[in-house]
Order: structure tokens, then C-alpha cells, then sequence
């Protein structure tokens, strides 16, 4: 019994950072601009998370201010692409080499000038049956996001524009003015997965700790079917593979490491084949808008 | 019109500053923040050694080399490859501390490239060549395949592998690590304090460095006692602190109670998992205590600095033969770092009287540390 809780915690403690990240690219996504960046957001976030973290001594204020930071971040990511009409998959590519290599260069200047090793961060202090509250609130996202953008009128104005820009605009609404909305939320919530990552996961910030999770976001996102839910069950497959190549390596059987290390990649991949058969992917994601042809 | 010509002219900017840069970047050979373009500054003083320490536990570690009064290895260059960054404190971190040695003690002028992909390691190898460069060192097993192909090419430049088992004889050495010792080492402790005679590991990707390390806490483990068990998880080379850690995990559960991890940069993660289990870890290589002085009990140094500091030496005499060179506990390049205050707490003195007699034994060649591990199934 021990051992299935112990995993179950395995499992959420993997998915919750992602599963942050992926509800918001799924809402960048949802409004057509494509989010290859979630990657760079996220570790922005992590570093800025860690720094003020440490510095205030508290968790919420760090994990506040890494949300901040990467709302705002987003905001003028969303700039750089609607102004100057850029490809969207090199700018994504494009941050997050920028963002691996700042995070990395103000982190040796700050961290490594402070301490030896890394300090070890604050973490949250409240917790609930074993958990921290930015557990829960992650799977409370779920429903929230899925709410949001069914049933609330923001919610459905991200969508049309994903879907079809030139009719939202001919109704009066500003098709610019709904991507920076989507981009802002967005990526508050990648905010807060890579603030939770550092502080209530690995508790220190590490060179390029996100290490391909955002990659990962976008897989559960276009998997997911741009359900909320499914991209829920998509993390959360992930997750479950990678716990479950540990615990069998650390079994002893005698299956190949290799193997076992390739479980969750090709959970993922079964469930591309099997779910990915008519994507629902925004008709007009990636494809840049100009307002006045 | 005007803001399509604005447009273009910010482009034409943006791509002349891309261009520059890279030129900068590229025609550097002394790049990285470490390096100094002016003359060293002549210094005398023989390089430290460790002083003899009668607290329990600690083993006098070998004399490092000192060098002769002037710097000798003045006018030489040396460069290093390294796979990590040099913040990481298990690896590539001690290589470059060695190449910074290199340049304080024997007046080396240096240069290194970090973080190095597979795919660019011919390009920095041929690019440090043709800069003129006496020596390369690169750090890690998996460069050596690169190194003899590039060697041939260039055959005044001497090319230091490390972990390199074999070579071609002509112009690259091996700067080796007893790994097998460094894993003895934490073995012979480990097993005297598993009470599930379950001991866990995490490594980093299979190379035969770790390959080796946790053949020697078999071995360790197996002169004490051989019913212990060690069992190994291999994560990957990028692993990072929340895949060592849910790795860690998955070995508590399994019954281990006692960790080593050989993640690298990836230790903190098992540290973690340890800590919140109650339990305790030895790590290797670098350090690692001062992370969580109350769970890392203490580390099996792995002298990475002290092998390429020997070799950049007996590279300056002129001494430096093309074959691999071992540098073992024997040597003085592993050895266990100061336990904690915690390990002080929590060890038995008669632990503590066993590591160092076996230790003893090791340096007076009665222990032949190769033969344990060649009895392991």
C-alpha cells in the first residue's frame, strides 16, 4: 500500500509543474499563436522564483513574482510576433536558446557569487494531506481553464480568433488586443508551473532545469486534443511512465535500463497514434495576422 | 513605405551585429571568463599539500606535485572540453579547476569550451589545433573516439583524454581516475551502515566511468559483507534533480537505505530524496555535504583537478608518455572527504576504525582494490 501512495506522489509531483505549463499553452495555442517558447517562459520563471524566493525568504512571494514576471514576459512575446509578424516557431526556438542562456549567466553571477553550492529554497508551508496548495490548484485548473474558455466571453472571443481572426474582426473585435489577453493568461499559468517546479519540487535552481518539460507541454496540448482534460490525461501519462521506469529499474528485473527509460516516451507516442486522428488544433495557429489586407 | 524601409534597415542592423559577434566569438581562442590575456605572475610557492589530520576517519591524501621554482609551464597553451558547465561540482567543475591550476601554478595559458554536443566535438577539438595549442585535455570517456581521429591530423598538439583506457600511442594520454576506487571507497562504508544490506544508486548515463564506480561498491560492499545488495538506476547524462530525485525514491521504496548517487549535477535530487526519507547519502567526487550537511554523510573524492594537474606537469618536463595513467586512493586522488559533524553523530567508532584500516591496507598494497572487483559474479 506504502508503495502505490509512494508512487501516486511520484506521479503528481511530475505531472503538476507540466501540467501548469500546458494549460497555458493551451490557452496561447487556443488564440492561433503557437508557444514553442514554453520552454524559455518556464525556466525564466524557475530562475526568477528562485532569486526572489531566496531573497524574501518566502515561497508565495517568489512563486508571485515568477508569475508576474512571465506574464509579462509573455505579453511582449506575444509583441515581438503580432508587431513585426514573425515566424512563430523561430521566435519560440529563439527564446528559448535566450532564455537558457540568461537564466544560466545571471544565475553564476548571483548564486554561485552568494554560496559554494546552491542554497536550498524556501518551500510551502501549508500542506494538505501530504500536499502543497499549488498542488491542488493545479488540478482545480483544469476545470477552471476548460470553464473559462467555453463559457466566459473572453473565453470564447480566444477561441474564435483562434479559429477564424478575419470574422472576430469584422464584429468589432480586436483580434491583437485578444491575443495579448490569451498571452498574458497563458503564460501566467507557465509561470506558475515553472515557479512550483523549483520551489515545490526541486527545491533549487539548477542550469537548465526544465530540461524539455515545456516540449513536453506542448505534446500534452496537441495530444490532449486541446481538451484541458486530455491534456491532464496526457501529463499525466507522462508522469506515470516516468515514475513507473524508475521503480522498475530500481526492481531489479531483467529488463534493460534502456528500455525501461524509453517507457515514457513511448506511452506518448501510443497515444499520438491513437488519439491524434483529426487534431483540433486552431485553424489559424501559426499563421500571422495583418489587420488590413 | 517609410516603415518598410525602417524595417529593412533594423534587420540589416540586427543581422550585422549577429555576424560580428560570431566573428568575435569564433577568433577568440582565450574566450571564457577564466582567462586572462596578460603574463601570469611568477609564484614560488610549492603547490599546497593536504595537511596530515589525526580526527578519525580522515586518510592523509597523497602529496600533490610540486613544481620547481619558476613557472614551467610558461609559453605552453592548454585547452579544456568539458561536457558540462563548469558550476557543476562533480565533474566538470574539478576538470576546470585543474585547468585554472594549471594556469596559477605552472603558468599555463588556458582557454575551455563548456558544455560541449556530441555533434561539435570534432569542431572543437580541430579549432583548438589549429590554434596552436600544445595541449588539449577533455574531460570524459566519450571524447576519446573523437581524439583519435583528430589526432592523426595534427600530430605536434598532444591531446589528454580522460577515462581513456587505451590510445594511440603517438600523441594523446589518458588522465584516468580509479573509479573502481572511488566506488570501493563508499562500498566499504555503505555496507557497514545498511541494516537492509540494501544499498541504492543513482547514476548519470552508462559510461564506463560509473560503469565502474558502482562495480566498486559491489566490490566494497562485498569485502564487508557479501550479502549486500547494490542496486543502480541509470538516469541519463542530462538528468536532471527531479528525475534523480523521483529516482531516489524508487530505490527507498525498494527497500534501500543508504543512497550514493553518481548524478553529477543531478545529486541534489537524491539528496533530497534521502533527506526526506530519513535517510542518509554518500556522494562522490566533489563535495557534496555543504548541500545538506545532516543527510550527506561525506563524499569519495575524485581528484579529477589533482589527474590533469599531474598530467599538464609531466606534460611541461617533457615527461608525458602517449598511455593512459591511473590515479587512484594510492596516488592520492581518492580519498574520502571530511565527514560532517552528523556522520560524526551517527557513524560507530568502529566503523570509522574499519574504513581507515582498510584504507591502510589499500596504501600498502596488501588490499589490491582491481581483485575485488575481478571477484564480483
Amino acid at each position: 500500500m506504502n508503495f502505490v501512495l509512494s508512487f501516486i506522489i511520484s506521479v503528481i509531483r511530475q505531472t503538476v509543474p507540466i501540467l501548469y505549463v500546458a494549460l497555458g499553452v493551451l490557452i496561447i495555442q487556443t488564440s492561433g499563436i503557437m508557444n514553442l517558447a514554453s520552454e524559455g517562459k518556464m525556466l525564466i520563471a524557475c530562475f526568477i522564483t528562485a532569486i526572489v524566493a531566496f531573497y524574501s525568504g518566502s515561497a508565495w512571494i517568489g512563486m508571485l513574482a515568477g508569475i508576474l514576471i512571465s506574464g509579462i514576459i509573455g505579453v511582449i512575446y506575444i509583441w515581438l510576433i503580432q508587431a513585426f509578424y514573425l515566424n512563430q516557431i523561430i521566435v519560440g526556438l529563439v527564446f528559448n536558446t535566450l532564455a537558457l542562456g540568461i537564466t544560466t549567466l545571471l544565475y553564476r553571477q548571483t548564486f554561485s557569487a552568494v554560496m559554494e553550492l546552491d542554497p536550498i529554497l524556501p518551500s510551502f508551508k501549508t500542506e494538505i494531506g501530504g500536499f502543497s496548495l499549488p498542488v491542488y490548484l493545479a488540478f482545480l485548473m483544469v476545470p477552471l481553464v476548460s470553464c473559462f474558455l467555453k463559457r466566459t466571453n473572453p473565453g470564447l472571443k480566444i477561441r474564435s480568433v483562434g479559429e477564424n481572426p478575419r470574422a472576430v474582426e469584422s464584429m468589432g473585435i480586436s483580434v491583437q488586443g485578444t491575443r495579448y489577453l490569451a498571452g498574458f493568461l497563458g503564460s501566467l499559468l507557465i509561470g506558475a508551473g515553472g515557479a512550483f517546479f523549483t520551489l515545490g519540487v526541486s527545491g533549487i535552481f539548477a542550469e537548465n532545469m526544465t530540461n524539455g518539460r515545456g516540449y513536453i507541454a506542448l505534446t500534452a496540448v496537441t495530444v490532449g486534443q486541446y481538451y484541458p482534460s486530455g491534456t491532464l490525461a496526457i501529463v499525466a501519462l507522462f508522469g506515470i511512465g516516468d515514475a513507473l521506469q524508475y521503480r522498475l529499474q530500481a526492481a531489479g528485473t531483467a529488463l534493460p535500463h534502456q528500455f525501461a527509460q524509453m517507457i515514457p516516451y513511448l506511452m506518448t507516442v501510443i497515444a499520438l497514434v491513437l488519439f491524434a486522428r483529426s487534431p483540433r488544433s486552431p485553424a489559424s495557429l501559426g499563421k500571422p495576422y495583418y489587420k488590413n489586407r | 513605405m517609410n516603415r518598410k524601409v525602417s524595417k529593412k534597415a533594423i534587420a540589416l542592423v540586427l543581422v550585422l551585429m549577429l555576424i560580428v559577434t560570431t566573428l568575435f566569438a569564433c577568433n577568440d581562442p582565450s574566450s571564457g571568463p577564466s582567462t586572462t590575456p596578460e603574463a601570469t605572475e611568477p609564484k614560488t610557492e610549492p603547490a599546497a599539500t593536504e595537511p596530515a589530520a589525526t580526527e578519525p576517519g580522515k586518510t592523509e591524501p597523497g602529496p600533490a606535485e610540486t613544481e620547481e621554482p619558476g613557472l614551467i609551464g610558461e609559453g605552453l597553451k592548454a585547452a579544456m572540453i568539458l561536457p558540462g558547465p563548469i558550476s557543476d561540482i562533480g565533474f566538470s567543475g574539478p576538470a576546470y579547476d585543474g585547468l585554472l591550476r594549471m594556469k596559477e601554478e605552472l603558468g599555463y595559458e588556458i582557454s575551455f569550451a563548456e558544455s560541449v554536443a556530441a555533434a561539435d566535438y570534432e569542431n572543437v577539438f580541430r579549432t583548438y589545433a589549429a590554434d596552436g595549442f600544445d595541449i588539449i585535455f577533455a574531460q570524459g570517456a566519450q571524447f576519446l573516439e573523437t581524439a583519435m581521429l583528430v589526432a592523426d591530423d595534427y600530430p605536434d598538439t598532444w591531446f589528454a583524454v580522460s577515462s581513456a583506457f587505451a590510445t594511440n600511442e603517438k600523441n594523446i594520454s589518458g588522465w584516468n581516475l580509479s573509479s573502481h576506487d572511488v566506488g570501493f571507497l563508499v562500498g566499504i562504508l555503505a555496507a557497514q551502515l545498511t541494516e537492509t544490506n540494501k544499498i541504492g544508486n543513482v547514476s548519470g548515463a552508462e559510461l564506463p566511468p560509473l560503469v565502474m564506480i558502482n562495480d566498486g561498491i559491489r566490490a566494497g560492499a562485498a569485502y564487508i559483507n557479501p550479502d549486500v545488495e547494490v542496486i543502480n538506476i541509470w538516469t541519463s547524462a542530462t538528468a536532471d534533480n527531479a528525475q534523480t530525485k523521483e529516482a531516489g525514491v524508487a530505490l527507498l521504496d525498494s527497500g534501500c537505505d543508504i543512497l550514493h548517487s553518481s548524478a553529477g549535477v543531478g545529486t541534489p535530487g537524491v539528496v533530497s530524496a534521502a533527506a526526506e526519507a530519513g535517510k542518509y547519502l554518500i556522494a562522490n567526487s566533489a563535495d557534496w555535504t555543504s548541500v545538506d550537511p545532516d543527510t550527506v554523510l561525506t563524499s569519495a573524492m575524485a581528484g579529477w583537478s589533482t589527474a590533469a594537474f599531474n598530467t599538464a606537469v609531466a606534460f611541461a618536463q617533457g615527461e608525458l608518455q602517449p598511455r593512459p595513467y591511473m590515479n587512484g586512493i594510492a596516488e592520492g586522488a581518492v580519498y574520502l572527504a571530511d565527514y560532517t559533524a552528523k556522520a560524526r553523530e551517527v557513524i560507530p567508532a568502529e566503523v570509522f576504525a574499519r574504513v581507515d584500516e582498510i584504507i591502510e591496507g589499500i596504501l600498502a598494497g596488501e588490499i589490491v582494490v582491481e581483485d575485488e572487483v575481478a571477484k564480483l559474479p
